[in-house]
């Protein structure tokens, strides 16, 4: 079956900028048909079972009642070693809504390669990010 | 904000495959009223369906259902009209079972980045699906007045 994993987090508080982004904690397995996963080990990443290209998509849920910067990113570590990142970087839209930022990009990984999902605010305050997810698919 | 690595992107990995599985994808758009609770797009254009009856623009024009029980890719895309920068612009993407209950929803939420511009907006999305789920795309604004949104596309594979 082609290796895919997906796992969710209900949520987290986020304070706001520093510089440096925040990994995102998952707390529960959507699915995992090749052992990608393992939360009770490393509970921030998706592995890459074999060597190939993966489509990552990612999603992220900010809580209203702030302004400011808000970014979203998918990152690629080897042997713990930062690799490469793709990121989304947008203003909050409006105070009184929330802020979705969905996000997908494709990476090449060799087997072993890990992702995580990374996220990132400067609202001048803690900022909670819910519904978070990332999702892990081999294509080719 | 640093990023990491330098702090540029990077390019994306070459190549596609071909789909795992059935694929479809469906086109259109709207003229939204400001507030209330959005439009859902009624697709006038299949742009494909390799298993014929994913899409059915006569009975069902609004969705694009799943033939099977599995994960699909979904893409979600629409241009906004220029013209105003008043409000903010949204395009949801729904998951609803076959009974027709709403399953899940993925959203892009952002103001009009320009008057001059037409503004896009983009959600993708990997979902768990059953037999017979199916999506629709919802368009919603506040810029106080109609708004047209055009070249929406719904675009649904099954990887696995």
């Amino acid at each position: 079956m082609t290796p895919s994993a997906a796992l969710s987090s209900a949520g987290t508080v986020i304070t706001s900028g520093g510089g440096l982004f925040h990994v995102i904690t998952f707390d529960t397995v959507l699915w995992d048909t090749a052992s990608m996963t393992d939360l009770a080990t490393s509970p921030t990443i998706i592995s890459a079972p074999a060597a190939g290209r993966y489509l990552v998509t990612a999603y992220g849920v900010w809580a209203a009642g702030r302004t400011g910067l808000r970014a979203i990113g998918i990152e690629r570590f080897r042997a713990g070693v930062f690799q490469e990142g793709i990121y989304a970087r947008q203003g909050q839209a409006a105070s009184a809504y929330s802020q979705e930022q969905p996000h997908c990009a494709k990476f090449q990984a060799e087997q072993d390669d890990t992702f995580k999902l990374v996220v990132y605010q400067e609202s001048s305050g803690n900022v909670a990010i819910g519904s978070v997810s990332m999702e892990v698919t081999r294509f080719a | 904000m640093s990023f990491p690595g330098g702090g540029g992107f990077v390019q994306q990995a070459a190549g596609s495959a071909a789909p795992a599985g059935p694929t479809a994808a469906a086109a259109g758009g709207a003229t939204v009223g400001t507030g209330g609770s959005g439009v859902t797009i009624s697709f006038s254009q299949v742009l494909w369906d390799t298993d014929g009856g994913m899409v059915d623009l006569d009975a069902q024009p609004t969705r694009v259902t799943c033939p099977s029980a599995g994960k699909y890719l979904v893409l979600a895309y629409g241009v906004w009209d220029s013209g105003s920068t008043t409000g903010i612009r949204m395009l949801q993407l729904n998951r609803w079972n076959s009974a027709g209950v709403l399953q899940k929803q993925r959203i892009a939420r952002q103001p009009q980045a320009s008057a001059s511009y037409a503004q896009e907006q983009t959600v993708p999305a990997q979902l768990d699906c059953s037999q017979g789920d199916y999506f629709t795309v919802l368009a919603y604004h506040e810029r106080g007045s109609n708004l047209g949104i055009s070249g929406v596309r719904l675009e649904v594979t099954k990887l696995l």
